[in-house]
């Protein structure tokens, strides 16, 4: 792998003084994975299996250097776990994390959407969603802006803490939307699973919802608005899949859509295709366009990358050739990136399973539904396979500063 | 909390215990099923969130004994209690 730059060390004293390296945290179906190298990213110490038993979804570090990890389980629920010296000397991560007292949870009372009770109805053996009731059956996506942190949930929903995870307040405006009832779930349920937040203005947020689209708030989460004008829409609705962004110039959106890749330079008011260079899928009801989960940008370079898949039915890489995609140019055309990736490949790569660090040139990781972990030094023209043989992998973050 | 409230052990899962650590028996103190459940969230609030869903009832594949009898909800929680009694959670299990 290339030799990459040095770490960011202006940033260590806002992270609790911990000269991280970089970490890539592995959240799978069944317990979590840290991966640990220096700056230059050419070795990796990879720990054994954490958390076991955990359903790991997601995961993220706020301004003070806590790490979060999303966790369920099929009995007992949702919860949040934290390590608050994860990177610190002797602490490799394996042993730490504790439970929080609280996580995102609706209030009793509040009813359920109904094409969402149709989806986990259907396996449902002990009547746990029979009363039509609202719960928090998954956290899809942990996301912090200095010492807030925003939590997407299943049953499509938004929360936030701003007292490091002690304490979770619904966000209203979302969460009571107007068209709440009429919201369509999308194949695994209705579900929030992207935030993005205008770090010059941190009253502007984004969310993205299957399959409901992309909702943006002007006015630090009061009111949200439907923002999908120019992207195919699906029979439930606007289905986006991921969003990426530069978080100080955060009104240029990429999105992966159900329905294709597009581009907004307005803020999520208007988006465009940008699909030229990528492979194209025919869905199963025969709409033609580029179809995947993740995508990801590198502020500093500008690359966006993302991961097209063959179709919504079969779910794995073209041609069987597991392969990442590259835009350098805002998205006017895409180069495939497959040096040491890869062939008779058949896995999916989920839509929070592909992560940037900040090194330059940037780190590119993802992990397979099929348990592996690959890893690129130099922006994603070579890679390297770290791991494999994990359980599912659902989500990937590198973090590095 | 009544006058007649004791001591009784609520005895959690293996399952659940690998998952958020700590001891696999509790001690609590109520005079009902319902005192000593309070008391259990206030004493493990960390527990209680996997025991109970937002409706305040026990999830769906979270079983209660009293002692050998099944409490299948909350609202079952108002038998009495006496010192020495244990609460035993379970959870379902399925597969093959």
């Amino acid at each position: 792998m290339a030799t990459g730059g040095q770490l960011p060390t202006a940033n260590l004293a806002n992270r609790g003084g911990i000269d991280l390296g970089v970490v890539v945290l592995v959240g799978t179906r069944k317990g979590a994975v840290v991966l640990r190298s220096t700056g230059d990213r050419q070795s990796w110490d990879v720990s054994p299996l954490v958390l076991r038993g955990w359903r790991v979804s997601a995961f993220t570090r706020d301004a003070g250097g806590r790490f979060y990890a999303a966790v369920n389980h099929d009995v007992y629920g949702a919860a949040i776990l934290v390590h608050d010296e994860l990177g610190a000397a002797g602490h490799d991560g394996v042993e730490g994390w504790r439970q929080l007292d609280n996580a995102p949870r609706y209030e009793k009372g509040e009813v359920g959407n109904a094409s969402h009770l149709r989806i986990v109805g259907a396996n449902d053996p002990m009547g746990q969603y029979a009363d039509g009731g609202r719960y928090v059956d998954e956290i899809w996506k942990l996301h912090s802006v200095g010492d807030t942190v925003y939590a997407g949930v299943s049953e499509a929903g938004l929360f936030r803490s701003d007292d490091r995870g002690k304490s979770w307040q619904p966000m209203r405006g979302l969460n009571d939307h107007a068209s709440r009832a009429n919201w369509g779930a999308g194949f695994g349920g209705l579900c929030l699973h992207s935030v993005l937040v205008d770090e010059q203005n941190p009253d502007r947020i984004w969310v993205g919802i299957s399959a409901v689209g992309v909702l943006r708030s002007d006015d630090g989460g009061k009111t949200f608005h439907g923002k999908d004008e120019g992207v195919k829409h699906t029979p439930e609705g606007w289905c986006v899949h991921s969003l990426a962004h530069d978080p100080n110039r955060a009104d240029v959106i990429y999105r992966q859509d159900h329905r294709g890749m597009y581009r907004s330079s307005d803020a999520g008011d208007h988006w465009q295709p940008i699909e030229k260079g990528m492979p194209v899928s025919r869905l199963s009801d025969d709409v033609e366009c580029v179809f995947g989960f993740a995508v990801e940008m590198d502020p500093a370079s500008g690359s966006i990358f993302a991961l097209p898949l063959e179709s919504d039915s079969l779910r794995f890489p073209h041609g069987s050739q597991l392969c990442v995609y590259r835009t350098q140019d805002a998205g006017a055309s895409w180069q495939p990136l497959s040096r040491g990736l890869p062939t008779g490949c058949y896995a999916n790569v989920l839509r929070g399973a592909m992560s940037l660090d900040s090194q330059d040139p940037c780190g590119v990781y993802f992990g397979t539904t099929s348990g592996s972990l690959y890893a690129s030094a130099d922006r994603g023209d070579s890679w390297d396979r770290l791991t494999s043989d994990l359980p599912k992998i659902l989500c990937v973050e590198a973090f590095d500063d | 909390m009544t006058e007649a409230a004791g001591e009784v052990i609520v005895r959690l899962p293996q399952a659940l215990v690998q998952l958020v650590g700590g001891d696999r028996d509790i001690a609590v103190t109520g005079s009902t099923l319902r005192e000593a459940m309070d008391d259990l969230m206030r004493r493990r609030p960390d527990v209680a969130l996997h025991l109970f869903n937002e409706s305040g009832e026990f999830r769906g594949n979270v079983l209660c004994f009293c002692n050998d009898e099944l409490t299948r909800s909350r609202e079952d929680l108002s038998a009495t209690i006496r010192a020495g009694d244990t609460i035993t959670i379970l959870n379902s299990v399925a597969g093959g």
